[in-house]
């Protein structure tokens, strides 16, 4: 069952009482909140989320509201995870930024059984590319392009690879755009489903792209890398997909992984089968189009 | 590449053909990171911490002082102090949104004229000064990462 | 003085066309090698070495002469390696 099938009296009472339960990928996440903006929000864009039952919960996650020290009128957030508090609180108008980084932040953290590396990844005729980046690179809005233009989402943020199986989960969550990108993806893709715009995070103006519907609907299927693609976003560039040697694509990648260094040998051993199997590039662009036609043309040529 | 050159790209042109055919026989492309492959041995270590530094201004000290950054405005090499907001219970950084940092000028270095042993030890006693501010070293990886980040840095040139 | 390798046989070494990651396990250390580094921990751990030894041997495979230059960088990476734990010098 999945959130849309679900009456929004009753969504809201799961999240105001024994917590909403939904499936994020390999994780289950429970969520408590009484932040009846928030509420809303997520009716809106979760709609498309798997509800768990009788499964085993990873992250209970809540966000409480809480008057603000320096001016007692106005309500900030807090996020709170198994209790605990990771960083302060925030305007109440950033409750949906705050609780999906909040998460990001959960899986960053505790997630050791897999690699876990800071990137996109999109999947096509059952082969993904990942597209590992720092922020600001752009991974966000390409991968909101390429995931409502024929490719399937596993994720804007994370490469989870299970390294003794050599696949890599899909995690379909929100999509974060920010800043001059949420126009450039309103104009792009007008049937997209978009939140609301949340001005003056931390990371300037946010707004959410909700995944696709058959992506989610996908969630539980795996695949194995392929191409791994280093995406720069560059105004005015044209798109140039460059090969790049093995041993530079092993270092960027390695110092990629949010836990590379606590895999210790088993991360060596990750990266080492990532890069012997995939195809490697460096990507610059600035059009959209032009990019999707690209990847579109490398992955149906292999 | 120009856009018509793009456009033949796209539509399976001699270059699009080209990096299929490099797809599909990679590993015998030979492709090399070190150009011409150079006759100088060449060693290059993975920065500790490095992916952390990259998603927020979290970091750890640079491992050495041969890792850290020194800046140099004209009057020698001079460290680069950065002064960490808080430090955390596993031992990294937070420098906070916009970090802070000084430059350290005592002891003077004078490249052209002090042996490359003194230059080492002038770099270790500028350290300590840093250290005795409360501040920390950091490698070039996460300089370069916490500056594409913020504008904490614009005003520096990096020896 | 002479150097010798330190657990080289420990190394998780990945070739790439004569290009090497190495994981060092005792430091949890990354490192890239060009094919002269991984040359010379080669020959360290077939036999303690002096560095004019580590010279001889490098410009017989790369057919170069050992000019001062060369020993001078090629020292350089030894005291490099020494810091790294992956040399150490012979007792």
């Amino acid at each position: 069952m999945t959130v849309n099938q679900v009456p929004f009296q009753e969504f809201r009472m799961l999240l105001q009482n024994q917590g909403l339960k939904v499936a994020m990928g390999p994780f289950n996440v429970r969520i408590n909140t009484q932040h009846l903006p928030l509420i809303k929000q997520l009716y809106g864009l979760y709609s498309h989320y798997r509800l768990v039952h009788d499964e085993i919960i990873e992250f209970h996650v809540r966000i409480n509201t809480e008057r603000s020290i320096r001016n007692p009128l106005r309500l900030n957030v807090r996020f709170l995870i198994d209790g605990q508090s990771p960083f302060e609180s925030f305007p109440e108008e950033q409750a949906l930024a705050v609780l999906e980084w909040g998460i990001n932040l959960a899986i960053a953290v505790r997630v050791n059984h897999l690699l876990l590396l800071h990137s996109a990844v999109v999947e096509k005729k059952g082969a993904t590319i990942l597209f590992p980046a720092w922020p600001g690179s752009g991974k966000t809005t390409l991968c909101t392009a390429l995931c409502h233009r024929g490719f399937r989402l596993f994720s804007d943020e994370f490469g989870l690879m299970d390294y003794r199986r050599g696949v890599f989960y899909p995690i379909p969550r929100l999509m974060p755009l920010k800043n001059e990108s949420i126009a450039v993806i309103r104009k792009l893709l007008p049937k997209a489903i978009i939140g609301q715009s949340i001005p003056n995070t931390h990371k300037g103006t946010v707004a959410h792209v909700r995944p696709p519907e058959e992506s989610m609907r996908l969630s539980e299927n795996t695949a194995k890398a392929r191409w791994i693609i280093f995406p720069k976003w560059i105004a005015q560039a044209t798109t140039q997909l460059e090969p790049i040697a093995d041993a530079e694509a092993f270092m960027l990648l390695a110092s990629n992984a949010f836990n590379y260094e606590v895999l210790g040998t088993s991360g060596f051993r990750a990266v080492e089968q990532l890069v012997a199997q995939c195809d490697c590039y460096t990507l610059t662009y600035s059009d959209l189009d032009e990019v999707t036609t690209a990847l579109h043309q490398l992955t149906d040529e292999s | 590449m120009d856009k018509d050159k793009l456009f033949e790209q796209n539509n399976h042109s001699a270059s699009a053909q080209k990096m299929c055919q490099q797809s599909s026989a990679k590993k015998q492309k030979r492709r090399m990171l070190l150009k011409g492959g150079a006759a100088l041995p060449v060693v290059m270590t993975l920065y500790s911490g490095a992916a952390l530094a990259r998603t927020s201004n979290i970091t750890g000290e640079a491992a050495s002082i041969t890792e850290a950054v020194f800046v140099n405005m004209g009057n020698g090499p001079q460290l680069l102090c950065v002064l960490p907001k808080e430090k955390l219970d596993s031992g990294a950084y937070d420098l906070g949104d916009t970090p802070g940092y000084t430059l350290i000028t005592n002891p003077p270095i004078h490249p052209l004229t002090d042996d490359p042993a003194t230059i080492l030890a002038k770099k270790n006693e500028q350290l300590e000064n840093c250290h005795m501010l409360g501040g920390i070293m950091i490698s070039g990886a996460a300089f370069t990462s916490i500056a594409a980040k913020t504008s904490a840095f614009d005003n520096l040139m990096i020896l | 003085m002479r150097w010798l390798s330190n657990n080289f046989r420990m190394l998780l070494v990945a070739n790439w066309n004569d290009e090497y990651t190495v994981f060092q396990p005792d430091s949890g250390k990354t490192h890239f090698f060009n094919q002269t580094s991984m040359d010379m921990l080669s020959f360290l751990s077939q036999r303690p070495a002096s560095t004019e030894e580590i010279c001889d041997y490098l410009s017989r495979q790369s057919g170069q002469a050992p000019d001062k230059n060369f020993q001078d960088n090629i020292e350089k990476i030894l005291y490099h390696f020494d810091a790294l734990g992956l040399i150490k010098k012979e007792s």
